[in-house]
């Protein structure tokens, strides 16, 4: 059920669990995923392009991490963060194979090549045998980053490969994706400007979605809502490197109005808890609930038998640290009173 | 359908199952990825010490852009929790930020337990006894640990 959702706790039991912090940097904190267009804040936070528009529209005008104040007009590409995405995105299959294999065998399979001039630039310390594997630079172009589907094994470039995974795979040719390879040049996507509900008459606002080739149906506000998530969809697809067809975007907008909107006239979450009766709930779910305690447990189990390995591991290297003092001492003191005797 | 609530939350039930905090737990029920369980171990060296506490978590599509609605469902004895097992914790309302996850949510609600601000209490009482008669309140509270296991 989990599988097709990569996340930094995969790194975790790897030989590699650092890489859990990397994955993690690499994230959105709004949808998690790896960043998709990614837009520095003026407080210096990054989010997904669509993520951070969708929230500063919608829900507040602050920033979600640190809630500075924050105005769309202040986003500015993240160049830099949009590269890393796309080199470590289309490694990370290949690293995580790699390194769970390497886990399960003592001895890792890969040793470092004798001679590999490109990365000796002398700065690596000695003493210490660094793996690396070759087989990732067959699938990386140094150019144009292509990178296999773990999936359907297709070739893409590893910025379309979310994309073509969150579509199951399905959208090779389907939509005509940029990335297929034909390198057309195409006219840059321009944005578009913003409706202020307060100024701007319902007529234009009708009129610029019948341009636009969308729905003009619905109340007033619906359609001042329905341009808003439109210009929000647009401009976050026009900061993409590889942005997306028109009626992609129209399929988005149409799905939100069917999820988001449509749900809004749902019952409001806090009635629909209230209305829950909670002896009922608790013996409807006795069998989750139980299964929750028992992992609950686990989990503080788990927590105190890693403390104790460490502080013992501690006590250990705190232990050895003393030994080596006591084998030391008898010398550094000859040393002092030589010295001692020395300056006497 | 896969919408981005739905997707979240997906990823939220991942990092509860391979890397959840200490002491808490939760999931998505059968047949609805919108509408949680989840399960607060009292923590130790507190009254609350060893509770087996239920709760009930209720997203719906504008997660994470919305906090979802939360509340206990087995009894508890606490000045920011309501007769109802609802909760008034500022992050669920005014606080919320979409960078919370179901991870930090029950985090929250777990340090809130030994931890409660009693300026503006949800339950009266509780928040008089833990001010002004703290065994009392300890005594209380125990109660409810004791009712958590034969829920």
């Amino acid at each position: 059920m989990n599988s097709d959702i990569p996340d930094p706790s995969d790194w975790i039991d790897s030989k590699l669990s650092g890489l859990k912090d990397v994955d993690e940097t690499l994230r959105c904190h709004i949808c998690k995923e790896f960043f998709t267009a990614p837009m520095i804040t003026g407080c210096g936070h990054t989010f997904c392009s669509l993520c951070i528009q969708r929230y500063l529209t919608n829900t507040s005008q602050r920033c979600p991490t640190c809630m500075q104040e924050q105005q769309i007009s202040q986003l500015r590409k993240n160049v830099t963060v949009e590269t890393l995405v796309e080199h470590f995105s289309a490694q990370r299959a290949t690293i995580l194979r790699v390194v769970k294999e390497a886990a399960k065998q003592p001895i890792p399979e890969v040793v470092e090549p004798p001679s590999s001039p490109d990365l000796d630039d002398g700065r690596r310390r000695s003493g210490r045998k660094r793996t690396r594997t070759n087989y990732t630079e067959t699938l990386v172009s140094s150019d144009d980053i292509q990178v296999e589907c773990p999936v359907c094994q297709a070739m893409l470039p590893g910025a379309a490969i979310n994309r073509h995974l969150d579509n199951n795979c399905n959208d090779t040719g389907a939509n005509g994706g940029n990335w297929l390879g034909t390198k057309k040049k195409t006219k840059p996507l321009r944005k578009i400007q913003r409706v202020n509900q307060a100024s701007e008459s319902v007529a234009n606002v009708r009129r610029k979605l019948q341009d636009e080739g969308l729905s003009t149906s619905g109340s007033k506000q619906t359609l001042f809502r329905r341009y808003d998530e439109w210009v929000t969809l647009w401009n976050a697809n026009v900061d993409n490197k590889t942005p997306r067809s028109k009626s992609d975007i129209k399929d988005d907008l149409r799905r939100w109005e069917t999820t988001v909107v449509a749900n809004e006239n749902a019952q409001p979450v806090k009635m629909t808890i209230k209305n829950i009766d909670d002896r009922q709930w608790v013996q409807k779910h006795k069998e989750d609930y139980d299964y929750l305690i028992e992992q609950a447990r686990k989990s503080i189990l788990k927590k105190k038998q890693e403390k104790e390995k460490e502080q013992q591991q501690q006590q250990e290297g705190h232990q050895k640290a003393v030994d080596r003092r006591e084998d030391n001492e008898p010398d550094m003191k000859r040393s002092e009173t030589e010295g001692y005797q020395v300056v006497s | 359908m896969s919408t981005t609530a739905r997707r979240r939350l997906m990823r939220d039930f991942k990092r509860m199952q391979q890397d959840p905090p200490q002491g808490v737990s939760a999931s998505p029920v059968a047949d609805n990825v919108l509408t949680w369980n989840a399960v607060i171990i009292g923590p130790a060296e507190t009254p609350f010490e060893d509770g087996t506490f239920r709760m009930v978590l209720q997203f719906d599509e504008q997660y994470p852009n919305k906090p979802p609605a939360v509340k206990f469902v087995s009894q508890m004895f606490h000045p920011n929790v309501y007769s109802s097992g609802e909760l008034c914790l500022d992050i669920l309302q005014n606080r919320w930020s979409p960078t919370y996850d179901v991870a930090a949510i029950l985090t929250s609600v777990q340090s809130l337990l030994n931890d409660p601000n009693t300026s503006s209490p949800a339950n009266v009482e509780a928040s008089m006894l833990y001010k002004d008669h703290r065994q009392q309140y300890e005594k209380r509270v125990r109660d409810t640990v004791e009712a958590s296991w034969t829920d």
